[in-house]
């Protein structure tokens, strides 16, 4: 729901200074009433004032919603811009409006005009715009003229010496209340037979000036120091500035003016220069010999950097010109190195800067020399003509010869080799494979939780395998030393026959158990293959060249083995037999050992 | 028609909001190398370098560093070049084509190549411990380790007596490896943390502590240790060589 203000509380305000200073460039009057929809606006009566522009008429429209209700509020500012002109005191006449049909007056006003001196008629008189004094904006598609907007350009100065740098500036003038926001360059300025280089102009300072009767904001929008590059009338071609000045959409909705900016627009204007005509004096002839083409006021400096005086060092001669002029402009000095010095091309370091005096600054031109052998060396003296418009006369300044006493070097003529190859050669190519990007800024690994948990896993790992092999170590502790292979396949069996215990019942473990001792004594004793009876294996270990015990022990071991079989019942337990049996393996192994040492023995002796 | 407009309004600062979120987000570090590394190819290497810095903005990526480097060096900027191979060998040491292109700019800007003095045996342990990064260290500490352990309990389970004792060796091997990667490790890492380098980008003369200039200037290029830094912008040097030592601005230098 919209809720207008009511209109019997509407009042056309007024405001005004009471007094002004007459050298004040200009001061506004506004008057202001709470609503956007107004007409018929009846100016006052102004005199004694120059009305440098308005009625300048300004609406503004707010919406707020609390609580569900939206309220709308609306505000209509007349602004006249009025520029003192004699001292004395004035009367304006009331202005009215009429609001819903009602006619509101303002009040009538009283100025004073004073202050010291008097209005300055001339023209160029300068005073600094406030960014709070600014004057309202147009209404939108109000024309801009000439007369309203203007670009120029002026050269300083206008005649110089060739080389010499001439400073180009442009600068607009509006009249208050066009709204200039922009100005771009259609294209860059094209100065034939002229060396140009921009100086920074950074944020417009606009200034307002006077120009006749009229007052204008002015500023400078674009500086270019020129290098006349030869003598004669040189023509700077006059160039197309693009202007934006924003001016006021009256009537405008506030998503209007979310979506289009707002509540202004900017409207864009073309603007040409001026040509304009440089006058450039030939340098004086004849040019001295050696002439650098420095034209300005320079001073140079030259210092041998080195470590040490030695063969294969690389030194450098720098050579430092500094000063004001055409500085970007010159070409490193040429010295005549002695003739078994490697030297390389000059680098040159720009240390200057564009200012409205000129390049200021400092270049800086090192030469690099590598002595080769042995010696007492001397670089030549140079010497530097420039051109000093000032006086208008050529100038030498003179560096000393410099004396080198080069001794032998600690690199070796390889070593220095691959130095000389890498200054020559070409670095190494770019390396095109995938990206190994890490957002963090540091190492990915050391110090970190993981990398210490990396150890603790494999301690783990390392346990683990170390319980996964407990059995077979077992196994082998109970059997010392080197097992033959009818040992290992007996050990193996044995484990294979321990795991029936746990799948089978006990009589398929005591004749797999058995199975295995007796396969074992055929096999390592040489037995014959029998039908598995138990006697007939004793008896054939009988017949063998083995100690009693051992045979003892096996016949035990089978004979407890068939006497659980059937009986089920006996008085060794399976873990017990187990043993026994990897203990037979054991007892048979050493047999065998001792054995075979004894018959190695026997030719030695 | 009104309530359109305003549905239109929050829709567009929604996509707005969305449209700056997507924007940081743009180009993925791949995406980013592989542009980089077409615009070099096509000796763009304005294109290239701007791509290469747009990924290092987001992170470390070795590779991009010296191709980085590369790419100054191809426009003619070498103690810009020599600032990424010095970073790309701060992250990487064991980076072969950094060390050499590192080695070639500084050649070519005519600036003291780094040389370690001192005893054969103490310069090639240095070159050894500080040539490979902490990670690289961290990986073989890791690997030592592992052999240790592993030869360890082999050692128990096997029975014959020389793979026993060869065993015993690997495994006093591994330990002396593992010890000496663990120190190398850390010390690799402090002189990472603890970097005092920087690179002078343009001529400048060094002073002592009275403000008297000295004889010996800084090259652009050259590597320097950098100390404290005055309140007047003027940062403490030493040359690598260390025959150099006073003040210099401090704009002059840029950190590795």
């Amino acid at each position: 729901m919209l809720c207008l203000p009511l209109v019997a509380q509407l009042q056309l305000e007024v405001t005004a200074p009471q007094s002004v200073d007459i050298n004040e460039p200009y001061f506004q009057i506004k008057y202001t009433v709470r609503s956007a929809e107004t007409a018929d606006f009846r100016p006052p009566t102004i005199q004694g004032f120059n009305i440098l522009s308005g009625p300048n008429t300004s609406v503004s429209r707010s919406f707020s919603s609390v609580n569900g209700r939206t309220k709308s509020e609306g505000q209509t500012v007349y602004t006249y811009t009025l520029e003192p002109t004699t001292k004395g005191t004035f009367h304006i006449s009331a202005a009215a409006v009429v609001v819903g049909g009602k006619t509101l007056h303002a009040k009538a006003l009283t100025i004073k005009v004073d202050g010291q001196g008097s209005r300055k008629p001339e023209a160029g008189q300068a005073a600094p715009s406030s960014p709070n004094n600014q004057p309202p904006l147009r209404r939108a598609g109000t024309a801009v003229t000439t007369s309203d907007l203007s670009l120029t350009g002026h050269l300083s100065p206008k005649k110089v010496y060739e080389q010499q740098a001439a400073v180009l500036t442009y600068e607009f003038l509006e009249k208050p209340g066009v709204g200039l926001s922009q100005v771009g360059l259609n294209q860059k300025p094209d100065f034939k037979d002229i060396v140009s280089q921009e100086v920074p102009v950074g944020q417009i300072n606009a200034t307002t000036t006077r120009v006749g009767q009229t007052l204008y904001r002015t500023g400078v929008i674009g500086r270019y120091l020129l290098y006349p590059q030869k003598s004669g009338k040189l023509t700077i071609p006059s160039i197309t500035f693009n202007c934006t000045v924003v001016q006021r959409d009256a009537i405008l909705d506030p998503l209007d003016a979310f979506f289009n900016g707002g509540g202004t627009m900017g409207v864009n204007v073309n603007r040409q220069t001026q040509p304009l005509e440089l006058e450039v004096m030939p340098l004086p002839s004849p040019r001295p010999q050696g002439f650098s083409g420095g034209v300005g006021e320079m001073h140079i400096d030259g210092k041998l950097i080195y470590s040490d005086q030695a063969t294969g060092e690389m030194m450098t001669y720098r050579i430092t010109i500094s000063g004001v002029g055409n500085l970007r402009l010159l070409s490193a000095p040429s010295i005549a190195f002695p003739t078994d010095f490697e030297t390389y091309t000059p680098k040159v370091t720009d240390n200057t800067e564009v200012t409205l005096e000129g390049v200021k600054g400092q270049m800086v031109f090192d030469y690099t020399f590598v002595p080769r052998n042995v010696g007492h060396y001397e670089i030549p003296a140079i010497s530097f003509v420039y051109f000093d418009p000032v006086v208008g006369e050529y100038k030498t300044l003179t560096l000393p010869a410099k004396s080198l006493d080069i001794h032998q070097g600690t690199l070796s003529e390889d070593e220095l080799e691959a130095i000389r190859r890498m200054r020559e050669g070409d670095i190494r190519p770019i390396h095109t494979d995938k990206s190994h990007f890490t957002p963090s800024d540091g190492h990915r690994l050391w110090n970190t939780v993981g990398y210490w948990l990396a150890y603790v896993v494999i301690v783990g790992i390392l346990l683990l395998l170390k319980q996964a092999t407990k059995g077979y170590a077992h196994l082998k502790g109970s059997v010392s030393g080197h097992l033959n292979k009818a040992s290992k396949v007996a050990l193996r069996r044995l484990k294979s026959a321990k795991k029936l215990l746990k799948t089978a019942d006990e009589r398929s473990y005591y004749s797999a158990l058995a199975a295995v001792v007796s396969d074992y004594l055929c096999r390592q004793c040489g037995l014959q293959e029998n039908s598995g009876s138990t006697q007939q294996t004793i008896n054939q270990l009988r017949e063998k060249d083995l100690p009693e015990t051992l045979i003892n022990e096996a016949a035990d071991i089978l004979q407890q083995c068939d006497m659980a079989g059937f009986a089920a019942q006996s008085e060794a337990t399976p873990e017990k037999l187990y043993e026994q049996a990897v203990n037979l393996i054991s007892h048979f192994e050493s047999a065998y050992k001792q054995s075979r040492q004894s018959t190695t023995k026997q030719p030695q002796s | 028609m009104k309530t359109f407009r305003y549905i239109l309004l929050f829709v567009s600062a929604f996509c707005l909001t969305t449209s700056a979120w997507a924007g940081q987000a743009q180009m993925s570090p791949e995406a980013l190398k592989a542009a980089a590394d077409s615009a070099y190819a096509g000796k763009d290497y304005v294109s290239a370098a701007r791509h290469y810095e747009s990924l290092l903005k987001k992170g470390i990526d070795v590779e991009a560093l010296y191709n980085l480097g590369n790419a100054y060096y191809r426009m003619a900027n070498l103690p810009k070049a020599i600032v990424c191979y010095e970073r790309a060998l701060r992250y990487a040491p064991s980076h072969e084509d950094a060390a050499y292109n590192l080695r070639a700019c500084r050649a070519k800007a005519g600036v003291p190549q780094e040389q370690e003095g001192g005893m054969f045996f103490v310069v090639w342990a240095k070159n050894e411990i500080y040539g490979h990064s902490a990670d690289e260290w961290a990986v073989r500490a890791l690997i030592a380790f592992a052999i240790a352990g592993a030869a360890l309990l082999l050692s128990r389970r096997l029975t014959r007596r020389w793979l026993r004792r060869l065993l015993r060796v690997v495994m006093s091997l591994a330990v002396v490896v593992l010890l000496v990667s663990i120190v190398s490790a850390a010390l690799a890492h402090h002189a990472f943390t603890d970097n005092r380098r920087a690179v002078v980008m343009k001529p400048v003369d060094v002073t002592d502590e009275s403000g008297r200039k000295l004889p010996t200037p800084l090259l652009p290029g050259q590597t320097v240790k950098t100390g404290e830094t005055s309140g007047k912008n003027k940062t403490a040097i030493t040359t690598l060589d260390g025959k150099v030592s006073g003040w210099t601005d401090s704009h002059c230098l840029e950190a590795i």
